[in-house]
């Protein structure tokens, strides 16, 4: 009777998370046995209920410790500023448009996002991190309405080039939001590895802006290779800027990924809503761009494609994250297992 | 401070009890008012130990089942103190209010 009513028990605390679960799981199965009627078999509907909500209530409490806890705090911070640095990079490359003759005149909405962007950084830097975020959510809404704008006109082009950089941009505006002590950004990712990260952007988009500039140049006729956006009049040159952009990107990458491990493997996380945007722009969307280039007149997403837009990187980061706590509760269970053996050979 | 926390509170003022004497012996104090259910005390412990103001006496295994000892720390004291003085400035007024009233207002 009582190794039956004790497993139902048992079960029910598995609503409990892990955590609590080793602590007070047997006291709690002692109460529980010790406060049952004689004969009784089953938990009670109130015993059952009240063990359910509390174990829930505890998960919630335990989940928002992990999130506000210092290893996401940090990952959130370091990835809200380098990727406000990136955004800013890309506005400048824009900004020069008109330098290298790439394009006329630039409409004024150009020159605020990348005074926005320059604002975020510079806050993060002065370690303003309120006016950062707010700075950084502002200058994600007026991205938003002249994307929204440019999307009526041109739907495909919109969501091919415009659609990452503004998810990139509310991940970061979301995660300068996070509560962070001054400047944390920089204490965790140190001047060193800040000046790497800044080579590896500034590498990729000097190559953009040369790439700019050269387009102009080869419109008077001749053959060009392209790969991605990418032209040169020789194949060995191609290869040369893809081999130049890829060592950025990679130094860039590298930058980040040396933080510490906790860090890294959350700051990855973080580029999961992005990285998940862009394959399903690609996997997905092809078959509605191809044919918006054959109607004649714009064709536009419908519900059920934006509906996705929104959830895929969502669950991306949900995934991201679970799988970074997943390995992280791995590690910890094999360090305790590693320990026990060494005890018992000890012994 | 919630009921269920100020009563547990008081239940290990007297002496250290494992999380079933503390059940019955909140069930004496609120005179069989309120029966604390085991979700409930651990919530509490839990975060009154976080807190510092309880923390585990002792430990015993009886019948195999395993008791642990929960005593009041000197800031869960100091804490106690402060919430018993504080009802007790909100009873008295509510007292001398009540002397006050007329009689027809408490029928």
């Amino acid at each position: 009777m009582s190794a039956d009513l004790e497993r139902r028990y048992r079960r029910l605390l598995a609503s409990y998370p892990w955590s609590h679960r080793r602590v007070y799981e047997e006291e709690m199965v002692a109460v529980l046995v010790a406060g049952a009627r004689p004969g009784q078999r089953r938990p009670t509907l109130g015993e059952t209920a009240n063990l359910v909500l509390s174990g829930l209530r505890t998960r919630a409490g335990a989940a928002a410790t992990t999130v506000v806890g210092p290893a996401w705090r940090d990952a959130a911070a370091v990835f809200g500023f380098l990727a406000a640095l990136a955004l800013l990079s890309q506005r400048i490359v824009r900004l020069l448009d008109p330098v290298v003759g790439y394009a006329f005149v630039l409409p004024a909405s150009e020159y605020l996002r990348a005074l926005g962007w320059a604002a975020v950084v510079f806050a993060v830097l002065a370690g303003l991190r309120r006016p950062a975020a707010l700075l950084a959510w502002a200058t994600v809404v007026g991205e938003a309405v002249l994307v929204a704008r440019q999307y009526q006109i041109e739907p495909v082009g919109t969501v091919q080039v415009l659609f990452w950089p503004l998810t990139l941009g509310i991940v970061a505006a979301a995660t300068l939001s996070v509560p962070a002590p001054r400047r944390q950004a920089l204490a965790v990712l140190r001047w060193r590895r800040l000046a790497v990260f800044l080579a590896g952007i500034v590498a990729v988009q000097t190559i953009r802006t040369l790439n700019h500039a050269a387009q102009e140049a080869t419109y008077d006729g001749g053959t060009f290779y392209v790969w991605f956006g990418l032209e040169r009049p020789s194949e060995l040159g191609l290869y040369l800027w893809v081999a130049i952009v890829a060592a950025g990107a990679v130094t860039a990458g590298a930058a980040a990924l040396t933080a510490p491990a906790a860090v890294r493997w959350r700051i990855l996380a973080l580029t999961a809503p992005v990285v998940a945007l862009v394959a399903e722009i690609r996997l997905t969307l092809s078959g509605w761009a191809y044919s918006n280039g054959h109607m004649g007149h714009p064709v536009y997403l419908v519900p059920i494609q934006w509906t996705l837009l929104v959830l895929v990187p969502l669950a991306a980061l949900g995934a991201a994250a679970a799988l970074v706590h997943w390995r992280e509760q791995n590690a910890r269970l094999t360090a305790l297992g590693r320990a026990a053996d060494r005890e018992r050979s000890g012994d | 401070m919630t009921e269920p926390t100020f009563l547990i509170l008081t239940a290990l003022a007297a002496a250290p009890q494992h999380g079933y004497g503390v059940i019955e012996d909140v069930l004496r104090i609120s005179e069989g008012r309120v029966r604390l259910r085991a979700g409930t005390l651990y919530s509490v412990l839990d975060r009154l130990r976080a807190d510092g103001l309880i923390a585990v006496d002792r430990e015993e295994v009886v019948q195999s089942r395993l008791r642990r000892y929960y005593r009041l720390t000197g800031v869960g004291a100091e804490r106690l103190a402060d919430e018993t003085a504080r009802l007790r400035r909100n009873a008295n007024v509510a007292a001398a209010r009540l002397r006050r009233l007329p009689a027809e207002g408490l029928a």
